[in-house]
């Protein structure tokens, strides 16, 4: 059975997950409807393989750390990231930064293909824009992975979330042919920059010895601190706005 | 080199997005990790502070942004 800790891991590498393969998508779905469908699988298969390859080589590495030896600096790259992804899903739900548009995107990325002409079965172009969309969306999701699941041997787990996140995308993609704009990406963005930041505290707290009061439950009102200040400061924000 | 160079910025913006909030969690978390060796006894106070420190700094940042963008 998973504990907490556990739970909360393979939530956030699915919820992360979730967010990226969306927008992966979009751009995958551009470039098979301007540039053909082997193009965007070629390039697709090539980043998924890439992206493997980095979790199985760092994963198991990274491992064989002893765990107090590791808390402080992927707890620090945890807390850089995870309040990142708050800071900017606190001004998208405020209104300051304007939301993440992938129905807008996929007319970009459409009309910015199809300018290209008419192109071969195989397309380089086509293969290079799904590689690097699938690559530089799935760089978070491997950080997110490795980083919350290589201290308690969670790393087969988190992937698998990850994983499960991505055939969701592909399954619900492969229904509708279109891009995912229903997918209320920036409360998951809020989601896992709750999550992400509050591994960090924790696992920094734990490398500098903190004795945690309710041990692995302090996750929860570490989070509860995180979640009630940034629902606050968006709401107060978007009042001030009106 | 372009690729290498995206991977590089995208890297880069997952962990530096926004330097100064950046600088100031290094800040933070160097400071707690000073007083956990001069001050070891202190450990809990340093876990609470470190989070109120961070949540401190995040609601500083956005509200900075914030202001900054309206004016």
């Amino acid at each position: 059975m998973y504990d907490s800790h556990a739970i909360a891991a393979i939530s956030a590498a699915f919820l992360a997950s979730l967010v990226e393969v969306t927008e992966a998508y979009t751009i995958v779905l551009a470039v098979a409807l301007s540039r053909g469908w082997r193009s965007a699988l070629a390039g697709t298969a090539a980043a998924l393989a890439l992206l493997v390859l980095m979790v199985v080589a760092f994963g198991p590495l990274l491992s064989r750390v002893p765990l107090h030896a590791l808390q402080l600096p992927i707890g620090l790259l945890l807390l850089l990231f995870g309040m990142g992804w708050l800071r900017k899903a606190i001004l998208r739900a405020a209104g300051i930064i304007p939301l993440h548009d992938e129905a807008l995107i996929f007319e970009q990325e459409l009309a910015m293909l199809k300018s290209g002409g008419d192109q071969p079965a195989l397309d380089t172009g086509g293969i290079v824009t799904a590689f690097q969309g699938v690559l530089l969306e799935g760089l978070e999701v491997v950080f997110i992975v490795i980083a919350v699941g290589v201290g308690r041997h969670l790393l087969v787990a988190a992937s698998a979330g990850a994983a499960l996140a991505c055939l969701l995308v592909l399954c619900a993609g492969a229904v509708i042919h279109r891009p995912l704009s229903q997918v209320p990406e920036n409360t998951l963005k809020f989601a896992v920059g709750v999550m992400l930041a509050s591994f960090g505290v924790f696992w920094i707290g734990e490398a500098l010895d903190v004795r945690w009061p309710g041990a692995d439950f302090a996750l929860a009102y570490i989070a509860g601190t995180f979640l009630f200040a940034s629902t606050s400061a968006a709401v107060v924000l978007k009042r001030e706005a009106r | 080199m372009s690729l290498l160079r995206q991977v590089w910025a995208e890297i880069y913006s997952m962990f530096a997005g926004d330097t100064v909030m950046s600088a100031a969690t290094l800040a933070l978390v160097a400071a707690a990790s000073a007083l956990h060796v001069f001050a070891p006894t202190a450990a809990n106070w340093i876990g609470f502070g470190l989070l109120a420190g961070c949540v401190t700094l995040l609601l500083v940042r956005v509200f900075v942004y914030a202001s900054r963008t309206r004016r």
